[in-house]
């Protein structure tokens, strides 16, 4: 905890404790104890007297839970279904996971359910048990989710102190649903409970009792020694160092790709591994060098430490008297620390560097390994070969287990992050992250840069238009446009915005050039159709959709959308006139019927009108389709209601905001609720014109 | 701005020589010697050799009281003189058979007397066959006045000295009153009884006085004034029985024995592996065998895993096979029959966002829709029918805001967050509803809800209920950093979706450092109740309530402070909409640096009782902050 500032405004207080923050959060990553050593907690309760709750008693040492590893998440179940409650834990140290068993030996004092739903959803989560026994009611709620990170199982466990013989039944409260009673519940057993079954059935135990005899699992002894293989590889500093002569050399990595891997190993003369990694390095440096390793070897005796001067006197004994065939010399401050640096670029424990430690540079000057403690030459020469391997090779020895690498789920790019924030209705955020690609610098590849802009300017198009920003949805559009000139189709939402913002001669102007380019695409064509629709214009989307059946006439859907436009436009003989002829051809579709049955139940031309067809209509599609989906329904109830029986429009309406809000559609709920007000006061519904 | 903020503490970087093989299996209980505050680093590589200044470190803010000396926190310079003395104390009683006076000698004044230790009016408040609980109440009788050292030999007498002896002291106030400091401290020592196969623990609540003339000394305890004593006793009837139940696995065995710190020290921090191991499980029977399988979050990098259950208890490993062993950092997983075909699917929050699978029937799952969550990354999960249509919703709690260029892989700093303020955080992560619409169609129907509301707070743990008996679930949320949310679900008569926060007005918003919640019937009067773990600090108790904390912050901002170190929180509900606070009278805060916690019946007898999982970061350096 560091001081925090009380009020945001006072800028370098806000500063001094970030930066204080900061540096606690990375203190905990080198090594500083917090609150640890802290053993886990049981409280029991005593139970009620005088109608309050006692205080509880903290059994945490006697019950044999108070385990000390710094534990995380915790679930109870009787995983021995025995009749008592056993846990799992997760702990941040080793074990990392635990199980825990009760040895309770309940016998008969408890019972237990698991749910089955079947109006209410299956799982039967959020159901609440009231136990009855006696005078005593014990209740439980199924949950999926609770406590640090955990769900329990769904098997409700009632310890049930003494059962004393007295009958047992339980009341449940099924979510969205009647509450139900189970009845003749015995003492010792487990039951399903299926909604509207009314009786309980009994689970026999599947499992055999957990042997005692073999308990906890240890631990292995922690140690540093590590050998980390990098999946991805970094770029290596530069490295000085002074060889045994006094001369100062410079390390720098080649980075074309024809240099030699480097093995940069630190050492002391009065390490003793240090010293049998060297003697190893040196008998195997044929070896080694025959497959292009360099290695350089250098001492931390120069470096001051603490009170000790450097003395570099016994590293030049054993240099003296061993010959290394390779580089040899002393780093200073400055390459410890540059070392250490890039170990902490990679891993995010950091600690002081054993010794030895060493680094393995590839031919491109990048990090490939590191090794913590001494490392082999046979390790090496293993090694080696997987400066050139492939990902998964590199894969199979960067991670300790196999698994499934999974980020491919996640595409992590700025406009994905802005369609997941537009989707959440944070088109801010959207916004912001759309202009990152934007406003991104420019890189070598310009065709792929123009492509990712005028994606980034469309999603930025689609945006503003959502929320009615017709300017600034036509000025997305047009920087769309400007990046893929080519692409036609981006004129289409340019047209419709510049028009609801008023901008009609340039709307006008924009569209007719889809509709020339439009000439021979019949997808076009459709599409420029149903811009016109949105912006009511009839004639035109009439034209449109006329000029797309032409080029594609046996496409139903440009037929579809003809009708539409002369049910809007306000021509409903023309519309019913293709619908029917659609009938003919395609006899049981549920759109064309659906349709169909919504004009003749709604139009306000009376001559056409005609509520009984309309309801054989929606009736049909409702065989056909369910009552899943809201359209079918609200057809219906316009029908219905056309037809006199306002009463089973209602009915009918009803439903159809059940549907909608099923799949999520509650932007429907506004004008449904209009019809039911409508239906209520006893007159049809009319579309208007 | 705090001059303890100026302050500059170089950290030394030691060289260490490697001791790369040790043939000594150390065992558990010798690397878990808390009692002794030693290092339990015993097996790590000793001998520093070589100090080498790589990095200041600027810090360190009187919190930490790393130097309290520095600080002026002369209440932590006599906090950490006399926790040495009452450590060693404790080492004293484990130790030493007779306990005489020339034990104490340097731990207590000469010629002490005291109050007893050990009510005289100790008697049996609970006994069900399993545990026991002694409790006695009666004030210090001012004429019996006994020697400190026969006090703490009758405080000890029911326990057997030697290796299963333990004790822990906390102090959690500090008076200094010109060379004779009080303290209070919470006492508790722990062993085999003298007589039978029980353990026994006795707990108190000690006022400290003591002589302490020159601050260069260490203090000497004087006398002791004792409250809140309780015994219990028991056969310990937990076990870890791991052994047996991962005998047919040895990639589980080695995935899960080593530690945190051991994976994050092997493995690119680029998968997300940080060194808080903040990981989860579920629950849930998979293919159908009437036994529950668990599955298990794991840190990046590492495979999350499917552990199917066997009839003989043992448990096999199923993740590859079944398509669930994502190497992505993963923190919670929740199993949820999301299409209601009667067999269990599986959502994991990842730390790139939520994963939904189906269940193939067999157990296998395939991946149906996967929700990038772009704000923050994903913590916890819990379902619920919100709307009672008849399918699952879920809703996932986020932490801390993702770094600001979106691509980052979140390093361990980046975790923790950046709360501002400290007390009252709201720069977390948004919190997300997906509402299940169907056909694996999941929608953040998040602002359209009225969950937005108090949404960037550092979630931990979301739990459902429906608190007051309405019929629709209700929401609590369980805040890092700050104030909890209590979404009361509105649900009209057409089936209208729409939460409103209302933890202040129902008294919940519990300011603390909210880590875990569950919800169940405490009391017993059928209505749901509320546990919520925290943060108990004695650091924080001691210094929130000094004088010289924070000297620029209001009482209130104060108060809040202190509320925040106070511990775990007992909410009865009362039944019509409101809660009261019944932590301290129940004595259910003192969780320690809590994290997981929940509502569970040890003992069969009905009533519910609590556990807690607690411990911040032991690592090997000596002093626990």
């Amino acid at each position: 905890m560091a001081q925090s500032p009380a009020k945001l405004d006072k800028a370098d207080s806000l500063e001094g404790y970030l930066k204080n923050w900061d540096a606690l959060s990375s203190m905990l990553t080198r090594g500083r104890s917090f609150s640890g050593r802290e053993r886990n907690c049981a409280f029991l309760n005593l139970g009620s007297e005088g109608g309050s709750l006692k205080r509880f008693a903290d059994v945490s040492a006697v019950s044999g839970l108070d385990f000390i590893d710094d534990g995380r998440a915790v679930i109870a179940t009787d995983w021995d279904q025995d009749g008592d409650l056993d846990f799992w834990q997760t702990n941040r140290e080793g074990p990392r996971l635990r199980f825990v068993k009760n040895n309770l030996n309940p016998g008969r004092n408890w019972v237990a359910f698991e749910l089955t739903g079947t109006s209410s959803n299956r799982d039967g989560i959020g159901a609440v048990l009231n136990l009855e026994m006696g005078d005593k009611i014990i209740t439980r709620t199924l949950t999926a989710g609770d406590g640090f990170m955990s769900q329990s199982g769904k098997r409700l466990h009632f310890g049930l102190g003494e059962p004393k013989g007295l009958p047992i039944s339980v009341v449940v409260r099924w979510p969205g649903a009647a509450p139900e009673t189970f009845t003749q519940i015995t003492p010792g057993k487990a039951y399903q409970l299926i909604q509207n079954s009314g009786a309980a059935r009994v689970i026999e135990r599947r499992k055999s009792a957990i042997p005692d005899d073999e308990n906890e699992l240890i631990p292995p002894v922690p140690t540093e020694q590590a050998r980390i293989i990098l999946s991805h590889r970094i770029p290596s500093p530069p490295l000085d160092y002074v060889d045994f002569k006094g001369e100062l050399q410079k390390h720098h990595p080649d980075t074309s790709g024809s240099g030699s891997p480097t093995l940069i190993t630190v050492w002391a003369s009065w390490c003793p591994n240090c010293c049998s990694e060297l003697a190893d390095l040196k008998k195997r440096y044929g070896e080694l060098s025959k497959k292009g390793l360099e290695i350089l070897a250098l001492t931390v005796e120069g470096v001051p430490q603490g009170d000790v001067k450097p003395d570099v006197t016994g590293a030049k004994d054993l240099v003296a008297k061993s010959n290394f065939p390779f580089q040899i010399g002393a780093t200073d401050q400055k390459g410890l620390r540059l070392l250490t640096v890039l170990h902490n670029r990679v891993i995010v424990r950091q600690r002081p560097l054993p010794l030895p430690s060493s680094f393995l540079i590839d031919q491109w000057g990048r990090l490939a390994a590191i090794y913590k403690g001494p490392v082999s030459a046979d390790q090496l020469l293993a090694d080696l070969n997987l400066l050139e391997a492939d990902a998964k090779t590199l894969a199979q020895h960067a991670f300790p287990f196999p698994g499934r690498d999974g980020t491919s789920l996640f595409p992590l790019g700025h406009l994905d992050f802005a369609k997941a924030y537009q989707a959440g209705g944070d088109p801010e955020s959207a916004r912001r992250e759309a202009h990152k690609v934007t406003e991104a610098p420019l890189t070598a590849n310009a065709e792929a840069d123009l492509a990712r802009r005028a994606q980034a300017w469309y999603f930025i198009g689609t945006l503003e238009q959502g929320l009615r920003h017709w300017q600034a949805a036509a000025e997305a559009y047009q920087s769309a446009l400007d990046f893929a000139p080519e692409n036609v189709v981006l004129k289409i939402p340019l047209g419709v915005s510049l028009w609801q913002a008023g901008e009609r001669d340039e709307a006008r102007q924009v569209l007719d050039e889809v509709s020339t380019a439009g000439e021979k695409n019949a997808g076009l064509s459709n599409a420029l159709g149903k811009a016109y629709l949105q912006i009511k214009q009839y004639d035109s989307a009439v034209r449109a959709f006329e000029k797309a059946i032409a080029l594609e006439p046996k496409q139903s859907g440009y037929q579809l959308s003809l009708a539409l436009a002369h049910q809007t436009g306000g021509d409903p003989a023309k519309a019913i006139g293709i619908y029917d002829q659609l009938l003919k051809a395609q006899p049981t579709s549920a759109n064309i019927k659906n349709n169909l049955a919504l004009l003749l139940a709604t139009t306000p031309a009376d001559e056409f009108r005609d509520g009984k067809r309309a309801l054989e209509l929606a009736n049909e599609v409702i065989a056909r389709a369910g009552e899943s989906h809201p359209s079918p329904l609200d057809s219906l109830g316009v029908a219905l209601a056309e037809t006199g029986d306002f009463e089973g429009a209602i009915i009918a309406t009803r439903k159809a905001i059940a549907a909608a809000r099923a799949i999520g559609r509650n932007d429907l709920f506004p004008k449904l609720q209009a019809k039911i007000a409508l239906y209520q006061t006893g007159k049809p519904y009319r579309s208007e014109q | 701005m705090h001059k303890g903020l100026q302050a500059f503490i170089a950290t030394t970087v030691a060289f260490i020589s490697l001791s790369c093989k040790s043939d000594e299996a150390t065992t558990r209980e010798e690397r878990a010697s808390s009692q002794t505050g030693e290092s339990r680093s015993s097996s790590e590589p000793q001998a520093p050799l070589a100090a080498i200044d790589l990095e200041s470190i600027g810090l360190v803010d009187s919190f930490l009281h790393k130097e309290p000396s520095k600080d002026g926190w002369q209440g932590e310079v006599f906090n950490e003189q006399a926790s040495a003395q009452l450590k060693e104390l404790g080492l004293i009683l484990q130790d030493s058979t007779q306990l005489t006076e020339e034990d104490l000698e340097g731990i207590i004044a000469p010629d002490s007397l005291t109050f007893p230790l050990v009510p005289s009016d100790l008697t049996t408040v609970f006994d069900d066959g399993h545990y026991l609980v002694r409790r006695g109440n009666a004030p210090p009788d001012p004429g019996r006045k006994t020697a400190l050292v026969a006090a703490l030999a009758e405080f000890r007498s029911p326990l057997l000295p030697g290796d299963d002896f333990r004790s822990k002291f906390k102090i959690f106030t500090v008076e200094l009153k010109d060379g004779q400091p009080e303290c209070e401290a919470l006492v508790q020592i722990n062993g085999k009884a003298k007589e039978g196969e029980d353990y026994l623990t006795r707990h108190a609540r000690w006022r400290c006085l003591w002589h302490w003339p020159d601050p260069a000394d260490p203090p000497l305890l004087k006398s002791i004034q004792s409250s809140e004593f309780e015994e219990t006793e028991a056969r310990p009837l937990f076990a870890d029985n791991s052994a047996a139940v991962f005998k047919n696995s040895a990639a589980l065995k080695k995935q899960f024995l080593h530690g945190t710190e051991h994976w994050a020290g092997r493995i690119e921090s680029r998968y997300g592996i940080g060194i808080s191991g903040w990981h989860g499980m579920a629950l849930g029977d998979v293919n159908g065998d009437g036994l529950d399988d668990l599955y298990l979050c794991e840190p990046g990098g590492l495979p999350n895993r499917l552990l199917l259950a066997q009839p003989d208890g043992t448990v096999v490993d199923a993740s590859a096979a079944s398509g669930t062993d994502f190497r992505l950092q993963s923190q919670a997983a929740l199993f949820v029959d999301l299409d209601n075909d009667g067999h269990q699917d599986l959502v994991i929050a990842t730390t790139l966002g939520v994963i939904f699978m189906q269940n193939d029937t067999h157990g296998n799952f395939i991946v149906k829709e996967n929700r990038l969550v772009p704000e923050a990354p994903p913590v916890a999960l819990a379902a619920a029918d919100i709307d009672l249509d008849g399918d699952l919703d879920i809703y996932t709690a986020c932490y801390s805001l993702r770094s600001s260029n979106s691509q980052d892989k979140e390093g361990d700093a980046a975790q923790l967050g950046r709360p501002i303020p400290y007390h009252d955080a709201n720069n977390g992560g948004r919190n997300v509803l997906f509402r299940n619409d169907t056909n694996w169609r999941f929608t953040d129907a998040t602002i359209e809800l009225g969950l937005d509301q108090n949404n960037r707070r550092y979630s931990f743990a979301p739990t459902w209920e429906d608190y007051d008996d309405d019929g629709d679930p209700d929401l609590y949320v369980a805040n890092d950093y700050g104030r909890n949310n209590l979404y009361r679900n509105d649900r009209d008569e057409f089936g209208n979706v729409h939460f409103t926060d209302v933890a202040a007005e129902a008294g919940v918003e519990d300011i603390s450092a909210g880590m875990s919640a569950s919800w169940g019937d405490a009391d017993g009067d059928g209505d749901r109740d509320l546990y919520v773990s925290n943060m108990w600090s004695s650091a924080g108790n001691r210094i929130a309530y000094q004088r010289n904390f924070q000297t620029s912050i209001n009482d209130a901002v104060r108060g809040e402070f202190q509320r925040h170190a106070r511990g775990n929180s007992l909410f009865l509900n009362n039944g019509d909409g409101t809660f009261r606070d019944a932590s301290e009278e129940t004595g259910v805060t003192m969780g320690r640096w809590a994290w997981g916690s929940r509502f569970v019946d040890l003992n069969n007898d009905s009533k519910q009782d609590i556990i807690v999982s607690n411990g911040f970061l032991t690592q090997s350096d000596s002093g626990d902050l």
